[in-house]
C-alpha cells in the first residue's frame, strides 16, 4: 500500500464518530490533568486503564494517546501561568514563559504554545507516517556510549541555559548532578546516600523536586512582597487575539528548529525526549542576536521548547509501535492495554494490525488539532484566572501541588520532599542560583553515570569506544566545540554583557 | 472508677473477639484496597486490575487498585503488614517484593511467613532465554558451551539487579559452570533493545515480549524456564530437557493478607479468586500477557511459596547480590 492509501485508511478510522468522540475526549481529560500541578499523565491513564478493557483497541488506543499529548500541552499551561513545571519537558517553558506571564504577556505565551505544539504535532504525525519503519533502526542504534555522549552534550549546553554567573551555572548542574546520585545504582543495584529510608531507595522523585524548586519556592518569595507589589501577572494591555507581527516573526523559526531536534530526540527510546526541549532552548540562546533577552521573557524560549517538547511526545511513539519498546511509563503502559487485548506490540503490529497502527497516527494528528481549538478559546479563562488576589490563588497552588506529588506514588513522603526542595529553591533563589540547570544535571546525571558504567562493562573497560564509534565522537567533539566557543573571549564577552546586564 | 473503666474495656474486647467470625461473615461492607507493589501498568499491576474488576462483580462491594511502588516492593508490603488484619487491606505480591527485596535489601520490614497469610496464587510467568540471530549457537547445549568459551564473554542484559531475570542467570551460571557477563539496564525495554540490536548478546525475557521478535526473526528462542513447553513456543525445550533437573523460574504473583486476618475472610476470598482465575475470560487476558491464571487453595499456595524461598534464597546468597 503506498503512503496516501495508509493514511487514508487512518483517517477513516480516526475520523469515524465513535473514534473521534474518543480521541476528544483523551485530550480533554489529557489537557485537564495536565493543567492540575504534578497530577501527571500515568496516574490517569492508570486509573483509566479498566475502561479501555471493554473498547476496541484502537479506540482504547486512541483514548491513551489524547491523555498523553493533551498532558503534555496541558503541562506547560501551568508552567507559564504559575510556574509550575509539572514535567521534565515544561521546566524549559517556565524559564522565559513565565517571565512573559509576569510582564502581561500570559496571552502570548500560551498562544505561541499551543501553535507551536500543533505545528510540532502535525511535523511529527507526518514523519510517523512516513518514516516509522525506518527510523526504528535509529532508535536501535544508540548505545551505551552514543547515549553517554549525548549526555555528556547535554550537561555542558546545561551551563547554556542559566543566564546569570558561570560559576553558579556550573555549581547548580554538579548540585543536580549529586542529587542525582541518591538511591539504587542501576548497575550494580547497591544503594547510596539513602540514609536507611527506604522512601530513598528509588531516588528523589523528579516531579516533587521540580513543582519544589519553581511552584513552591515562587509562592514562598511572593508572599515576601506587599499584596500590591506582588509579582503575580499584570493582565496587560492584550490588544488582538492574535499574535503580533513582530512576535510571530520571532516565534516561527524557533518553532521549526525546535520541532526538528525534538523530533530527532524522540526517536531514541533511552531517554531521548527528554533532551529535546532543553536542547532547542540551548540553540535558540546560542543564535539569538541578543542572548541577554532569555529569561526574561523572550517568546522563542517559548516557542522552541514548546515544539520539541510535543515533537518529541509524537516521535517517541516509533520506538513503541515499531519495535514494541515504550519509551516511557505512558508507552509501557498503552503497551499493557495493547497485549489485555491480544495485541502484541512490536515490528508486526504495522502489518498485522493496519487500521490499529494508522488509525492511531491519523488520529495524533486530529488530537492535536483538537488540542488548538479546544484551548485558543480556553486562554482566555486561564488568563483570567491570574485575576483572583494573590491571597487566594496561592492556598490553592500549594493544595494541587501537594495531592500531585502524593498522586505519584501514593506516598506522603514526596510531600516532605516537595516541602525541603521549596525551600531549597527559595534560599537559591536569594542567592541568584538558577533552578533550572540543576534540574537537568538531576536528570541527566544518573543516565550518564548508568551509560558509562555500562558502555565500559560492555567494552571490557576500554574507553576508547566512546572515540571509535561515530555517533558518539560527533557528539562529543560537538561537545568540545560548545566548551570552546563558551570559553573564547569573544563568546564570554557576550555572556559577559549578560551578566553585567543582570548585576547593574 | 479506673477499674470500672478497665472491666467495661475487657468485656468489649471480648465482645469484639466473639463478634468477629459474625463480622468475618459481613465481609466485605466497604472498599477493599489490593497494594500494588509497581506503578501503574506492569504485569503485577495488570493482574491486580483483572482480578479487581471481577472480585468487585463478584462481592458488589468496591475492589480497588492502589500502587505503592518504591524499595523493591518493601514500601507496598510494610504498609499491608501493618494493616488491620480485616480483610480489608491486601497485598498483591510476587517473589520480589515478598522474598528478594527483604534479602537483598538487608532489610526485615516483614517476614513473609509470619506477617502474611497467603490467600491465593494468582499468575505464573515463565521466562525465555532467548539470543540475538548473530549468536551461532542454535540450541541450548551449544549456547551453554559457546558460553564456556566465548572470550570476550557474552553479555546478558538484565532488567535490574535482582530481578527474577537476573536471578534465574545466575541460577543457570552457578548450575552449568558457564560464565557470563551482567549488565543491568533500568528495566526490561532498554536490556531488550541492546538484545535486538546486538549489543548485548542475550537475555531471559517474558514471553509475552519475545514472542513477537522470536516470530519475526529478530531474536532466537533457546530454551524456556518452565516445568512444561510452553503452547506459544511448543518447538523449544524447557531447561529441564536440556539436563537441568528441576529448574523452574517463573514469576508468581499472588495475593495476601495481613497475618491474623480472620480465617473465614481469607477462606472467602481464595475460593471467590480460584474462581474467577479458572474462568476462560480471565485465563485470555492472562495468556495474552504471558502468564499462566491459576488459584490455589491457602495451604497450598504458602507450601509453594516456601519452595519458591528454599529454591532462590541460596542463589541470591551464593551470587551475593546484596544492595549494602
Amino acid at each position: 500500500m503506498s503512503f496516501l492509501d495508509n493514511l487514508s485508511l487512518g483517517f477513516s478510522v480516526a475520523l469515524s464518530l465513535h473514534n473521534l468522540a474518543y480521541c476528544f475526549l483523551g485530550t480533554l481529560l489529557g489537557t485537564a490533568i495536565g493543567v492540575l500541578p504534578g497530577l501527571g499523565p500515568v496516574a490517569t491513564i492508570s486509573m483509566l486503564l479498566p475502561i479501555t478493557f471493554g473498547l476496541d483497541p484502537t479506540t482504547a488506543l486512541i483514548l491513551l494517546a489524547g491523555i498523553y499529548y493533551g498532558a503534555q500541552y496541558g503541562g506547560s499551561t501551568t508552567a507559564i501561568l504559575v510556574n509550575l513545571p509539572g514535567e521534565t519537558s515544561s521546566v524549559v517553558t517556565a524559564i522565559d514563559g513565565y517571565q512573559m506571564a509576569r510582564q502581561g504577556r500570559a496571552r502570548e505565551a500560551l498562544m505561541v504554545a499551543a501553535l507551536g505544539s500543533f505545528f510540532a504535532g502535525t511535523v511529527g504525525t507526518l514523519l510517523i507516517a512516513a518514516f516509522a519503519p525506518g527510523l526504528s533502526e535509529l532508535a536501535l542504534g544508540f548505545g551505551a556510549p552514543e547515549y553517554f555522549s549525548l549526555m555528556v552534550l547535554g550537561l555542558i549546553a546545561a551551563v547554556v541555559l542559566a543566564h546569570g554567573s558561570l560559576l553558579k551555572a556550573i555549581a547548580m548542574v554538579v548540585l543536580g548532578l549529586v542529587l542525582g546520585l541518591v538511591g539504587t545504582d542501576v548497575n550494580s543495584g547497591a544503594l547510596r546516600f539513602t540514609f536507611g529510608l527506604p522512601d530513598l531507595f528509588d531516588g528523589i522523585d523528579f516531579v516533587a523536586v521540580a513543582m519544589g524548586l519553581f511552584g513552591i519556592a515562587e509562592v514562598i518569595s511572593n508572599l515576601e512582597r506587599a499584596d500590591a507589589a506582588r509579582g503575580t501577572v499584570s493582565l496587560g494591555k492584550t490588544g488582538g487575539f492574535f499574535l503580533s507581527r513582530a512576535d510571530f516573526r520571532a516565534a516561527w523559526p524557533a518553532a521549526v528548529r525546535g520541532t526538528g531536534i525534538g523530533a530527532i530526540l524522540g526517536i531514541l527510546p533511552g531517554g531521548g525526549a527528554i533532551l529535546g526541549s532543553f536542547a532547542s532552548y540551548m540553540l535558540e540562546k546560542r543564535i539569538a542576536r541578543d542572548p541577554s533577552r532569555f529569561g526574561k521573557g523572550a517568546i522563542e524560549g517559548v516557542a522552541g521548547p514548546e515544539s520539541a517538547n510535543n515533537a518529541g511526545a509524537q516521535t517517541s511513539f516509533i520506538p513503541m509501535l515499531t519495535l514494541g519498546l515504550p519509551s516511557n511509563a505512558v508507552m509501557a503502559m498503552m503497551i499493557g492495554a495493547l497485549i489485555i487485548h491480544n495485541i502484541q506490540p512490536g515490528p508486526q503490529v504495522m502489518t498485522s494490525n493496519p487500521t490499529l497502527f494508522w488509525g492511531l497516527i491519523a488520529s495524533m494528528w486530529i488530537g492535536n488539532a483538537l488540542l488548538v481549538i479546544l484551548n485558543l478559546p480556553l486562554i482566555g479563562v486561564w488568563v483570567s484566572m491570574l485575576k483572583i488576589p494573590y491571597r487566594m490563588l496561592y492556598p490553592a497552588i500549594l493544595v494541587l501541588c501537594a495531592i500531585g506529588v502524593y498522586s505519584v506514588s501514593n506516598s506522603t513522603a514526596l510531600i516532605y520532599v516537595m516541602t525541603i526542595f521549596g525551600i531549597a529553591g527559595y534560599v537559591l533563589m536569594k542567592l541568584q542560583c538558577e533552578p533550572a540547570p540543576l534540574l537537568l544535571g538531576f536528570v541527566l546525571g544518573p543516565m550518564m553515570e548508568e551509560n558509562l558504567r555500562r558502555a565500559l562493562t560492555m567494552s571490557q573497560g576500554n574507553a576508547a569506544v566512546f572515540f571509535t564509534q561515530p555517533v558518539s565522537l560527533i557528539l562529543l567533539l560537538v561537545a568540545a566545540a560548545l566548551l570552546v566557543v563558551m570559553a573564547v573571549p569573544r563568546a564570554a564577552k557576550v555572556r559577559g554583557e549578560a551578566f553585567e546586564e543582570e548585576a547593574s | 472508677m479506673f477499674q470500672h473503666l478497665l472491666r467495661a474495656g475487657a468485656v468489649l474486647g471480648l465482645a469484639a473477639a466473639l463478634i468477629s467470625p459474625a463480622a468475618a461473615q459481613a465481609w466485605p461492607d466497604k472498599t477493599v484496597r489490593l497494594v500494588v507493589p509497581y506503578p501503574p501498568g506492569g504485569n503485577v499491576d495488570s493482574a491486580a486490575r483483572i482480578v479487581a474488576a471481577k472480585l468487585q462483580e463478584q462481592f458488589g462491594k468496591p475492589f480497588v487498585v492502589e500502587n505503592k511502588p518504591g524499595a523493591g516492593g518493601m514500601i507496598a508490603g510494610e504498609t499491608v503488614a501493618r494493616a488491620a488484619p480485616d480483610g480489608y487491606t491486601l497485598f498483591v505480591a510476587a517473589n520480589g517484593p515478598l522474598i528478594f527485596s527483604p534479602i537483598i535489601f538487608g532489610r526485615t520490614p516483614y517476614q513473609w511467613q509470619k506477617d502474611f497469610e497467603p490467600i491465593s496464587s494468582i499468575s505464573f510467568t515463565p521466562l525465555v532465554l532467548q539470543v540475538n540471530p548473530a549468536v551461532a549457537a542454535k540450541t541450548a547445549q551449544d549456547f551453554l558451551a559457546l558460553a564456556k568459551t566465548a572470550n570476550p564473554p557474552l553479555i546478558m542484559a538484565s532488567p535490574g539487579a535482582g530481578t527474577t531475570n537476573h536471578l534465574t542467570s545466575e541460577l543457570l551460571q552457578q548450575l552449568s559452570g558457564a560464565k557470563w557477563t551482567t549488565v543491568h539496564y533500568k528495566g526490561n525495554a532498554p536490556a531488550t533493545t541492546d538484545v535486538l540490536a546486538g549489543r548485548a548478546q542475550f537475555n531471559f525475557d517474558q514471553i509475552s515480549v519475545a514472542l513477537p521478535y522470536v516470530k519475526e526473526g529478530k531474536t532466537r528462542a533457546l530454551a524456556v524456564t518452565s516445568a512444561q513447553r510452553l503452547p506459544q513456543l511448543p518447538d523449544v525445550p524447557t531447561l529441564q530437557e536440556v539436563g537441568f533437573a528441576d529448574f523452574e523460574a517463573s514469576t508468581f504473583t499472588g495475593l495476601f493478607a495481613p497475618a491474623k486476618t480472620p480465617k473465614p475472610v481469607v477462606d472467602t476470598l481464595s475460593a471467590a479468586l480460584q474462581k474467577v482465575l479458572a474462568e476462560p475470560e480471565v485465563k485470555e487476558r492472562f495468556a495474552a500477557m504471558g502468564a499462566e491464571a491459576r488459584g490455589m487453595a491457602p495451604d497450598a499456595f504458602a507450601a509453594y511459596v516456601a519452595k519458591v524461598d528454599a529454591r532462590w534464597t541460596p542463589v541470591i546468597k551464593q551470587a551475593n547480590i546484596t544492595a549494602n
